[in-house]
């Protein structure tokens, strides 16, 4: 922690950056995120294990629309959220400074886009044992089974859309979801309505999404959506050989075309 | 407020037999927003489009729904209409009672309620529609014609003689094609040199007419009126500045004992070398794979007895870069060489030889000076078996279709024989004759009659070599399929007419369509033979399917009086059905949010960058922009935005919803 305390200070106070996204004490004993702007105040920073919620979802906000160089404390999941960003052509590496932490916590200095890249590879996608057996447990429904689960896992949603405010990939200005010319998804929570939702979430996350699990920390009612994130990731890890989050040449599964393609869905 | 009038059609009987449409126009009329709804026999007719352009004035009109046929069909029609009436076109939508519904149910109730519901999703769809105003693109008014066979050179001519500049481009290091080594031409018997060669000449001359030989298309990219086309001039190692075609290289060559190509190898030719006397342009060009200096580092023979010191060894393929407006595919056919056809001994017998090669032994400069003389020694044939069908129509060889040219040129090949050999016999064993076209029939019947051609109806089962003979096994069918042995001297297969070789790397390059057997596919068999699907693209000859040198000159004629058509404006007019982004006030200025996914779906290149900069010139924001030159309107981009920032004009995904609203929601 001091190491990163000591980087942050010194990118500061040389200019380097104007403002370094971090973690500081909050109420009731948590940490919340946030954003220091000189070198004293980093004082505050602190960074330990429970420090796990992506703060690549600010790199979008206003708060760093006018910043020459913002600094990032970045574990492994917000490096490859940066990355897949910047495959995205949401965030310029000539703005941002990652600050790298590995999952132990250990600090690995300043990454450029390329060093990130590098460190992304060797930090694995924890997968806890019981989520892999949550998944092979969907994964064995027959269909219309799978199906009933998640209309009724998704008919709790209240659609407060934290998933979406916590997901550093959900970063349209105008989402579907707020369209009413025509009306794509309906306001009222309601089973069916929910589940056009949570699908059209989850097409839009196909191949984009880089698994921190943020959204299902941040959903009140506890539907399990990294879950089928996870779903997702392996399906398209089957279909496409590729992965989000480790390229900043990305292609994206669903908009891009190989010739190696399957074309089995052609009957 | 919407006031929308509906029109069904009768097609005659094609709609009415199967829907009762006075029901679903009476129905139509209860639709929201519907203030007129009639039906009609013939909505295509004059008076029927005459319904409609009054009711629009009569009832003041803001939409039209046409249940009729296909858009495909009539849309054009209606739109016009429409427009004539004041109303702009883009507020006419079509229904298809037609192909959607009656051709495809049977009359009963369920089919009346389809047809009821594809014209309330319709009503929906045109109350949301936006008056459009047509695209305009500029028009570079050059032609690039791939091919200088007869077809490239009738075309180059025409367009050029219009007064328009064109770029040849051919293959080979001269231009002719295969015209040019044939020897006489059906059904007249002109000579084809004497016939073509002029007009060689005319290309070389004509001013609006830019000749590139020895080159090939490497790039194609752009959109009709506004191509750039990269060629490759591969290096000739001659400069053609210089060069003055004497000649004298050729004489002087010391490799003379290469294969000849314009000769079908029946001759052969120097490493430096013309392919033939009446090249144009007359340059020679140094066959680097043949030439003793490539192959050795020594020789240099030509450079020293060169006058004009036009040798240039270390000469370098140049790319050339050209803006273009359309452009005609004249690229030509090629035919199966005897070694297609096991039956008949792979190409092994040196008296068994193609049709094309037949043509160059009876043409007065070909290898035998216009005698008929065998291959293996020279000798006179006195029997000769003319095979008709080699390949062709054989389903079992996976060439189905008729090529069309070789009844005709059988005929010729057997007159002209008769012609030079009087004593000799010419058999001809063929499935059908078919001789359609004018003064065709005439000809063979005059090979029959007068020239005393032997035609046995029937095809050819072996042929094998027997005491220097070769021994044509084949079935009568007309005297009851009985087995005839025919001890020849010489055989002529008329083999099956393909796809030239690299016309499916062109047709990548051009992104236009071809069929299994690689010809290049017209936009519509009847009524757009010449056009491709590709706007701006062209067809000429027999690049599109076996074609004789009246039909492949027709046609060519046919792609100038289409490009000069093209030519004829200073801009060119699109239809307006093209993808948008959206555009907002500040600080949004667009839901873009700019991650460019659309440009990599985008098959046509069409997705660009566009940059909003403050007015200090920073950057606010980068937002995907639509070039309306080159989107076709298909809609991939709209599919993969997901923020839905992109629609295509005339198919919004607001009008998409409301069909799909007015079909699940009523």
């Amino acid at each position: 922690m001091e190491e990163i305390k000591k980087i942050a200070k010194q990118l500061l106070s040389e200019n380097k950056i104007q403002m370094v996204i971090g973690f500081e004490k909050g109420t009731a004993n948590k940490v919340r995120p946030a954003f220091f702007k000189n070198a004293d105040d980093v004082e505050k920073l602190i960074y330990n294990d429970t420090c796990i919620h992506n703060l690549a979802l600010y790199l979008k906000k206003d708060i760093c629309h006018h910043i020459a160089n913002v600094g990032i404390i970045a574990n492994p999941n917000v490096v490859r959220s940066i990355i897949q960003l910047a495959s995205e052509n949401q965030v310029k590496e000539e703005k941002i400074t990652i600050i790298g932490i590995s999952y132990e916590g250990k600090c690995v200095g300043i990454l450029d886009f390329k060093a990130a890249e590098e460190f992304a590879k060797t930090q694995p996608k924890g997968l806890k044992p019981e989520d892999r057996a949550f998944i092979e447990k969907i994964q064995a429904m027959p269909l219309e089974e799978r199906f009933n689960y998640w209309v009724e896992t998704f008919s709790t949603c209240v659609k407060c859309y934290a998933c979406r405010a916590s997901c550093p990939m959900c970063y349209c200005g105008k989402c579907n979801v707020e369209t009413n010319n025509p009306q794509w998804i309906p306001v009222a929570s309601h089973k069916y309505g929910n589940m056009e939702w949570h699908i059209m979430r989850a097409m839009h996350l196909a191949g984009r999404c880089i698994n921190c699990g943020e959204c299902t920390r941040a959903c009140p009612v506890d539907i399990p959506l990294n879950m089928l994130s996870y779903m997702l990731t392996d399906f398209v890890m089957d279909e496409f050989h590729t992965e989000a989050g480790l390229s900043t040449t990305y292609a994206p599964a669903l908009s891009s075309y190989t010739n190696v393609d399957k074309e089995n869905f052609i009957k | 407020m919407a006031r929308i009038g509906v029109f069904i059609c009768h097609c005659g009987e094609n709609i009415s037999a199967t829907v009762d449409c006075s029901k679903v126009a009476q129905v139509a009329a209860t639709f929201p927003g519907v203030v007129h709804s009639v039906d009609y026999k013939y909505m295509c007719s004059d008076p029927g489009q005459t319904l409609v352009g009054n009711a629009i004035k009569e009832h003041n009109l803001t939409g039209v729904v046409v249940s009729a046929c296909s858009p495909r069909m009539h849309e054009p029609t209606f739109r016009r209409a429409c427009a004539e009436a004041g109303l702009n076109p883009y507020q006419c939508e079509m229904a298809n009672l037609r192909e959607h519904c009656s051709w495809v149910h049977e009359r009963n109730e369920k089919t009346d309620d389809k047809a009821i519901d594809l014209v309330r999703m319709l009503v929906e769809k045109v109350k949301r529609n936006n008056s459009l105003q047509p695209i305009k693109v500029p028009v570079t008014k050059t032609a690039l014609v791939i091919g200088g066979g007869v077809a490239g050179i009738q075309a180059a001519l025409d367009i050029a003689n219009a007064g328009h500049k064109v770029i040849m481009v051919e293959r080979e290091p001269s231009i002719g094609g295969h015209m040019s080594q044939l020897s006489e031409t059906f059904p007249t018997l002109d000579c084809s040199q004497c016939i073509l060669t002029p007009r060689m000449v005319e290309v070389a001359q004509n001013p609006n007419i830019k000749l590139y030989t020895y080159a090939e298309i490497e790039s194609v990219e752009g959109f009709v009126g506004n191509f750039t086309v990269k060629i490759r001039k591969k290096a000739k190692s001659i400069d053609e500045s210089k060069c003055n075609g004497c000649g004298l290289c050729t004489t002087k060559c010391p490799n003379k004992k290469n294969p000849n190509e314009f000769e079908l190898g029946m001759a052969k030719r120097p490493a430096i070398y013309v392919p033939f006397p009446q090249a144009v342009p007359n340059i020679p060009v140094i066959d680097k794979t043949q030439c003793t200096y490539y192959k050795t580092g020594k020789c240099k023979i030509c450079e020293k007895v060169c006058q004009a010191n036009a040798i240039q060894f270390d000469q370098q393929d140049e790319i050339i870069e050209v803006p273009v407006g359309a452009i005609a595919i004249c690229t030509g056919f090629d035919i199966k060489k005897a070694d297609f056809f096991p039956e008949y001994g792979y190409g092994k017998h040196k008296d068994i030889i193609d049709g094309l090669q037949f043509e160059r032994l009876a043409s007065a400069s070909g290898p035998t000076a216009g005698e008929i003389r065998r291959p293996s020694d020279g000798q006179i044939p006195k029997k000769i078996v003319f095979v008709a069908c080699a390949g062709s129509r054989d389903p079992a060889k996976g060439i189905e279709y008729c090529s069309k040219i070789c009844c005709m040129y059988t005929a010729k090949h057997a007159i002209l024989y008769k012609h030079k050999v009087h004593d000799g016999t010419a058999y001809i064993f063929y499935m059908d004759i078919r001789a359609a076209g004018k003064n065709y029939d005439e000809f063979t019947r005059r090979a029959i009659e007068e020239d005393d051609a032997k035609y046995i109806r029937g095809r050819v089962s072996k042929i094998y070599e027997r005491d220097g003979k070769l021994i044509v096994v084949g079935a009568d069918t007309l005297m009851g399929a009985q087995t005839v042995e025919i001890e020849a001297d010489m055989v002529v297969l008329a083999t099956a007419g393909v796809a030239n070789q690299g016309a499916e790397k062109l047709a990548q390059i051009l992104h236009v369509s071809y069929d299994q057997h690689k010809f290049f596919s017209e936009a519509h068999p009847k009524l757009k033979p010449v056009e491709t699907n590709t706007a701006g693209i062209y067809l000429a000859g027999a690049c599109q399917s076996p074609k004789d040198i009246p039909e492949s000159v027709a046609a060519a004629s046919g792609v100038a009086g289409k490009i000069s058509c093209l030519f004829s404006n200073s801009e060119l007019t699109r239809e307006p059905l093209i993808a948008v982004v959206d555009r907002t006030a500040p600080p949004q200025y667009s839901s873009c949010t700019g991650c460019f996914m659309c440009q990599s779906v985008c098959p046509y290149n069409a997705i660009e960058r566009e940059e909003i900069n403050d007015r200090n010139g920073n950057l606010v924001k980068q937002l995907a922009f639509i070039n309306p030159g080159l989107c076709q309107g298909c809609g991939t981009c709209v599919a993969v935005c997901k923020s839905k920032s992109i629609d295509i004009e005339g198919y919004t995904n607001l009008q998409m919803y409301s069909e799909v609203d007015a079909l699940l929601n009523f």
